[in-house]
């Protein structure tokens, strides 16, 4: 038996982002995997500390390009109740329909991802010919096609009207079909089910052990969905009840059929959102926001899971927040699926697993040509920098 | 040593949310945050870290505790006995080296109006 190593990363064509993953390899298989972080920061837990609760919800939108708006919902729901705030229904679902349009866009940022991974370039392109549609709905109802953020404490930024929900129906209406042929084309094309099929296993008992989230849990048996066990704003409507999507087949295929079908689930909601919005109804304007408990924490379902936030506030101003990104709360299960593969599925087995590794680094500090992690309080007081 | 696991037993949650570490007064507080199945609310337990105090790690209840120790050692000093990820560094662990080329040698100040 030959033990090597095989790297990975940080930087590799097979990565969208930074990650590095050390393989043990014996031949072409993978005896064991471990992985190490730490290669983009952007320290956005630390730019939010210090700021009064509306200007930090500034820089929480900003923690994800893909799911801004769920971080955003996640941070909502910690503060809101803190400050005491009533939400009017429309402005729950304006942010409904803006989650839920992020949830598609996500989705088809990820089988064009997907496809991409296993050379499938033509597949790359219509999924995220698709994925513009959305953007342009974005474009329309915020002004950005990606941080895109429509929030404010206890109100909107402005009013969906009349035109804005036509908007959104028509591009759904163009969308749907072309994602119900994509999903076949995924179904029915053999390079896509031979590399996904039975590869990157997951047993339902492995995802409750280790507490996975999102559709990494949904492909593997466990309904976890924080839309349907702890529904919060508009998804506490009767009318706006959440299936979740499960699949048993525990792999890399389950996942993925997760994702798909759950893009026509999001379509659903928002059709529904889209008739019991008024469009003539105004939201209340900006009022200064002040917090009258000290610890708040809130969460979300973000396309890659549960979004958790904690919020601390001392003197109206933010202490400390923690974001708990869905793909920190998968990372644990990355080394063990690796394990008995061949070298050439972890690309497909991780695209299976959608990380968003940008959302999920803490701090990094690059001294003397090494790598130094520093403490809140060395970052705060500036020890270090000497 | 302190231990929470048996007071986390008897909250009967079926999976760990987050484990938090925020200061207040100069002491470091931990935060347990747990949930239930089939229950929509969010279980918090917290506990006072003196200075050079240990915490027992949770790994025996929850395995995914491993990584939020881990975090929580690495950017507070907290460190959880029986976690052996608790002492390596999560985000900086033995990557391949920087190059001499690097153009971000040096250390940076993170401030707020920078």
């Amino acid at each position: 038996m030959h033990d090597k190593i095989f790297p990975i990363g940080p930087q590799h064509p097979s990565l969208k982002e930074p990650i590095f993953l050390k393989l043990h390899v014996d031949g072409s298989y993978i005896t064991k995997a471990e992985f190490n972080l730490g290669y983009a920061h952007r320290g956005v837990e630390k730019c939010a500390e210090g700021y009064l609760l509306d200007t930090a919800l500034h820089a929480v939108q900003r923690t994800c390009g893909i799911c801004s708006q769920c971080h955003s919902l996640a941070f909502l729901n910690a503060v809101e109740p803190m400050a005491g705030i009533e939400v009017p229904d429309k402005v729950y679902l304006q942010r409904l329909l803006s989650a839920e349009l992020e949830r598609i866009h996500s989705h088809l940022l990820w089988g064009g991802l997907m496809a991409h991974e296993i050379g499938l370039e033509t597949l790359f392109m219509y999924y995220w010919r698709e994925r513009e549609h959305i953007l342009d709905v974005f474009d329309d109802l915020t002004g950005n096609r990606v941080h895109h953020s429509p929030d404010l404490i206890g109100t909107a930024k402005r009013a969906f009207n009349r035109k804005n929900l036509d908007f959104i129906l028509e591009k759904l209406d163009l969308i749907e079909p072309e994602v119900k042929e994509l999903k076949e084309v995924m179904r029915s094309e053999r390079v896509i089910t031979s590399r996904f099929k039975k590869h990157g296993m997951i047993p339902r008992k492995m995802a409750i052990d280790l507490g996975l989230v999102g559709p990494t849990a949904r492909g593997s048996g466990v309904e976890n969905d924080v839309r349907v066990h702890d529904p919060y704003m508009a998804y506490a409507f009767k009318e706006l009840k959440v299936k979740p999507v499960v699949r048993n087949e525990c792999d890399s295929w389950g996942r993925s059929m997760v994702r798909c079908d759950e893009v026509f689930e999001s379509i659903g909601l928002i059709r529904k959102a889209c008739e019991m919005i008024d469009p003539k109804e105004d939201v209340p304007k900006r009022k200064n926001v002040f917090a009258k408990g000290t610890y708040g924490r809130g969460r979300s379902e973000a396309p890659r899971g549960e979004n958790f936030h904690f919020v601390k506030v001392e003197n109206n101003r933010i202490s400390r927040i923690k974001m708990r990104t869905p793909t920190l709360a998968n990372l644990i299960c990355y080394s063990r699926i690796m394990e008995g593969e061949d070298i050439t599925d972890v690309p497909v087995i991780m695209m299976s697993l959608d990380p968003c590794i940008s959302c999920m680094e803490r701090v990094a500090v690059i001294r003397n040509e090494k790598k130094e992690v520093w403490t809140s309080h060395e970052l705060f007081e500036g020890k270090k920098h000497d | 040593m302190l231990n929470v696991t048996d007071e986390i037993k008897k909250m009967k949650a079926d999976r760990l949310v987050s484990i938090t570490v925020a200061k207040e007064k100069g002491k470091n507080i931990v935060f347990y945050h747990l949930a239930r199945n089939d229950s929509p609310e969010i279980l918090e337990y917290s506990i006072k870290v003196p200075k050079n105090e240990q915490v027992k790690s949770l790994i025996d209840l929850f395995e995914n505790a491993a990584l939020y120790e881990a975090e929580a050692t690495e950017l507070f000093g907290v460190k959880f006995r029986g976690n052996e990820l608790s002492g390596k560094r999560l985000f900086q662990g033995e990557g391949p080296p920087i190059p001499k080329t690097c153009a971000f040698k040096g250390a940076f100040r993170v401030t707020k109006d920078a």
